[in-house]
């Protein structure tokens, strides 16, 4: 029993907000705020976030520093604030990386098949058994403590995993007969590819892009916790975490707030992104 | 039915088993309620077999499923469903499933999915079954009942082994057993047939029909195919958008139907035994049962709609003796429906183009072999086509028949170069198209514009995310570059196809099966090909609309001049399109010739059953004139 449901495009995007649970309403809410501090935060933050005020030193959450200075006296508030900028920047070089790398070589792998789907594949298989973090440290600890290099890695660590998806969902698709249809027009590939496919399958790359967001935040900040990322003294949240992980009886909130910030930024991503995964993944399939 | 003199327990005074009074069902999603069928009165006597018979969207399956209390989620239903002089829709979901299975049994339509796939066949049938004391039966004697109930649907040798050992038919023949296994007095079969190939339709519409009379039980088929009915059924309800619009005993109803939609199903499902000079389809498609919920639901598609027509939903009432009929104007228009039936009835000539010198395909021993990915390496090679011979002459339309796993699609996509065959060669227009990889662009584009494909499932040949009108540009863009207007293009096409030029701006989602198929086969002929490749392009339709594509075919092929290999199990529609017919069997072509000749005197035994398989009621077998 099939009744064929006509509906025009509003009615299912009314229907997509209706249903959304409560966590991942507030998910958006937060993530909407994170981008408005990244933009806007430097204004309204109250302290710069390297000013130091050795004559404060270290303090608890107060009137005037609303979560506490940190032992060089430097307001935690403004630092975890600033520190919004380098949460989002890093982590969106990835994703938008590991976006474009994934979806060329899945795509490629997906259509094509024969020869250049396994030697795509056998490279990602290759990544999936390296011990990535394992082989960051190392890389880093070589060539020197950088927070690009630190991006660079984790894009190429990622980018087998989006691959790896982006393959399957195009294998599906090829096989679709409006795909066939194109082949048979005798549509050139690039069109088949770019202007059938990829858009049927957005929706599945983009939902990935926010659970590579979690991945790839959670990743630096650790590198940066382990001082493999950015330069020592820099508020991003990472830093600030590790920097202040042996003041947590004197100021507890110095340690709390960065970490709080990867926490709930990382699950918001992880809840938006499962979200869409499960609206959208059926979407362009055959009724 | 009347024969039966004694009185038999839980019968009513009308002598109903099962009878449903003012069935409504509803389904919620979010905020929207919709109406699925509205104040349906049914009734099922003992040992009877009634028929409901309605298209997509018409309601009988969640009827089906209302009747056993087995709604899915979000569906409710209302009213009164009578067994026993207890109403089934206000009984706990405990005191149904001991009604289901013991009183009420249901069988459904896809014998692939319905079978637990871990659990061994004589298992899924004798696991519910119990001694006189209610006690589980032992081991041994539940698996002699398990093997006796095989044996009664005809296949004893399965007790031992599991679903995906078995064809679909055997399938659906231990879904039966399982379904009998606690003696039901009532067997609800919702398309149990439909799924199956066609000569294994028949044998297990044959099967239900004598276990009902061996049984004496009460069978309630749900079937979109009328013939189906007829051949099978005592009486027969049809269904339409939710509401019923004819009841009546399946003969009378076949020899006078008495509402013009059932006429027009009748019309719509083309005989296999002669060609018919014009279809007659009816226009437009299946309405939702809330957009006809104040006027008769097949007003805006009837042809003798009047003002009056579209005040109420008109209740059935009774014309002549032991007939229901829901037209108001039944009276009025009586003589002018058994004229167009008349009408319509007429056999036409199969007209045989002159044989050209040279075919415009030609297919000679033709092989495909696939390695079978799913077993092991080295195992033997699953042989699609078995050395395939066949010509296509230019503007000539030929049919290929035959059941799935035959190798029909797989020629078909050969001829597009969608698969590369393992040998033989394929010529096309002159050139040779064995193997589409190796082509210059010249050639490549040269066969692109001689033969093109339209598929089987309308819902996924159209990309879901374009417009109908940039799915039709992108393909005039590349073959005629010299043509500026684009626009005027599209338009020509969609009107080619009977679609209105507004269309073009609509996605995928927004057209009906039938609209789709339409766009489908006008963006095959935006190349302007010389044979069109149609691989099952109705048999995801609806009757009423399959009638509407077939008749495109037949006009686009006047008009234009194009030709057709016309892929399809379906005898009735091969011998409404084409002139010469190949039956394939096994990846062989086992007989082939004119379509009349191969279809009245089939020579191969294969072809014989073939044609055995379509259902006819007592009044078809001999031919009407």
């Amino acid at each position: 029993m099939t009744s064929l449901v006509v509906g025009p495009r509003a009615q299912v995007g009314r229907r997509l907000l209706r249903s959304s649970p409560l966590t991942v309403t507030v998910s958006f809410v937060f993530v909407g705020l994170l981008i408005f501090l990244a933009l806007f935060g430097p204004l309204l933050a109250p302290h710069g976030p390297e000013s130091l005020n050795l004559a404060t030193g270290l303090t608890t959450p107060n009137g005037e520093f609303w979560f506490g200075t940190d032992d060089l006296g430097r307001d935690v508030f403004s630092r975890t604030i600033y520190g919004v900028r380098y949460a989002l920047f890093g982590p969106v070089l990835i994703v938008v990386g590991a976006f474009v790398i994934g979806n060329v070589l899945g795509l490629a792998a997906g259509y094509r098949g024969g020869l250049l789907d396994a030697s795509i594949m056998r490279w990602v298989d290759l990544m999936y058994a390296v011990p990535g973090l394992l082989v960051t440290i190392v890389l880093i600890g070589v060539l020197g403590a950088s927070y690009l290099l630190a991006v660079v890695v984790l894009v190429v660590l990622t980018s087998p995993f989006d691959t790896r998806i982006i393959r399957g969902v195009t294998l599906e698709q090829r096989s679709l007969p409006y795909v066939e249809a194109a082949r048979t027009l005798g549509l050139p590939v690039r069109a088949i590819l770019f202007r059938h496919i990829f858009p049927n399958i957005l929706p599945i790359s983009f939902a990935n892009a926010f659970l590579n967001f979690a991945f790839s935040l959670v990743a630096l900040s650790a590198l940066s916790f382990l001082g493999l990322g950015i330069g020592p003294g820099t508020a991003d949240w990472g830093r600030m975490l590790s920097e202040s992980r042996l003041l947590l009886f004197d100021n507890p909130v110095a340690a709390l707030a960065p970490g709080g910030m990867i926490v709930l930024t990382a699950t918001s991503m992880n809840l938006i992104g499962d979200w869409l995964y499960d609206r959208l993944a059926d979407r362009g399939r055959a009724r | 039915m009347s024969s039966n003199a004694e009185p038999l327990r839980g019968v009513d005074a009308n002598g109903s088993l099962l009878t449903a009074v003012g069935l409504a069902i509803h389904s919620r999603i979010g905020g929207d309620q919709r109406t699925i069928v509205t104040n349906l009165d049914l009734s099922l006597n003992e040992a009877e077999t009634v028929g409901i018979v309605g298209e997509s969207g018409s309601g009988k399956s969640m009827t089906a499923r209302a009747l056993v209390g087995l709604l899915p989620t979000g569906l409710s239903a209302r009213g009164e469903v009578r067994l026993d002089g207890s109403n089934l829709l206000e009984m706990s979901q405990r005191a149904l499933s001991r009604i289901r299975g013991s009183e009420i049994a249901l069988v459904l339509q896809d014998p692939f999915t319905m079978l637990n796939p871990v659990t061994r066949c004589g298992d899924q049938v004798a696991d519910g079954l119990v001694d006189a004391r209610g006690r589980r039966l032992g081991r041994r004697t539940r698996r002699e009942e398990a093997a006796r109930r095989l044996a009664e649907v005809g296949i004893p040798e399965t007790v031992d082994r599991y679903p995906f050992e078995l064809s679909g038919g055997m399938r659906q023949r231990v879904a039966i057993a399982a379904a009998l296994a606690g003696d039901p007095r009532v067997l609800i079969a919702d398309e149990p047939s439909t799924a199956l190939d066609v000569t294994t339709q028949g044998e297990i519409l044959a099967l239900l029909k004598s276990l009902q009379t061996s049984r004496s039980m009460a069978l309630l088929l749900i079937t979109h195919d009328l013939r189906v009915a007829f051949s099978t059924c005592d009486r027969i309800y049809v269904l339409y958008a939710g509401s019923l619009l004819e009841v009546g005993d399946a003969s009378a109803v076949e020899a006078e139907p008495l509402h013009p939609y059932t006429l027009g199903l009748l019309l719509s499902e083309p005989p296999a035994d002669r060609r018919l000079t014009e279809l007659v389809a009816i226009p437009g498609s299946v309405p939702a049962a809330d957009d006809v919920a104040t006027i008769c639901p097949l007003a805006p598609r009837c042809q003798w709609a009047q003002p009056k027509c579209e005040v109420t939903n008109p209740p059935l009432k009774p014309v002549g003796a032991e007939r229901l009929s829901a037209c108001l104007r039944i009276d009025e228009i009586r003589a002018e429906m058994r004229s167009l039936r008349h009408h319509a009835e007429r056999p036409a000539v199969v007209h045989h183009p002159a044989e050209a010198s040279v075919p415009l395909v030609s297919v000679d021993n033709l092989q495909k072999t696939f390695a079978d990915a799913s077993t092991r390496r080295g195992s033997a090679p699953v042989i699609a086509l078995g050395g395939v011979s066949l010509t296509v002459g230019v503007t000539e339309s030929v049919g290929l028949v035959g059941e799935s796993g035959s190798g029909k699609t797989t020629l078909a996509r050969c001829l597009v170069g969608l698969e590369t065959p393992t040998a033989g060669a394929i010529t096309i227009d002159g050139v040779d198209a064995s193997n589409y990889g190796s082509l210059s662009a010249d050639h490549l584009r040269q066969l692109r514009r001689t033969v093109q494909i339209v598929f089987q499932d309308p819902y996924s040949s159209l990309n879901p995310l374009r417009t109908v009108g940039s799915a039709l540009k992108e393909v005039l863009e590349l073959h005629r570059k010299r043509s500026r207007n684009l626009e005027g293009g599209v338009a020509e096409l969609l009107e080619q196809v009977g679609l209105p030029a507004s269309f073009s701006r609509r996605k995928p989602v927004a057209l009906s099966g039938g609209e789709r198929q339409r766009v489908a086969i006008a963006r095959a002929l935006a190349v302007k090909p010389r044979l069109i490749i149609c691989d099952e392009p109705v048999s995801a339709l609806d009757v009423s609309v399959q009638a509407q594509i077939l008749g495109l075919f037949r006009t686009l092929r006047d008009e234009l001049g194009v030709g057709y290999l016309f892929i399809t199990h379906d005898l009735a529609v091969v011998r409404q399109v084409v002139e010469r017919v190949y039956v394939l069997y096994r990846g062989e072509v086992v007989e082939s010739g004119p379509v009349d000749a191969v279809l009245d005197h089939p020579q191969h035994a294969y072809t014989v059953r073939l044609v055995e398989s379509v259902p006819r009621s007592a009044s078809q077998q001999r031919p009407m004139r």
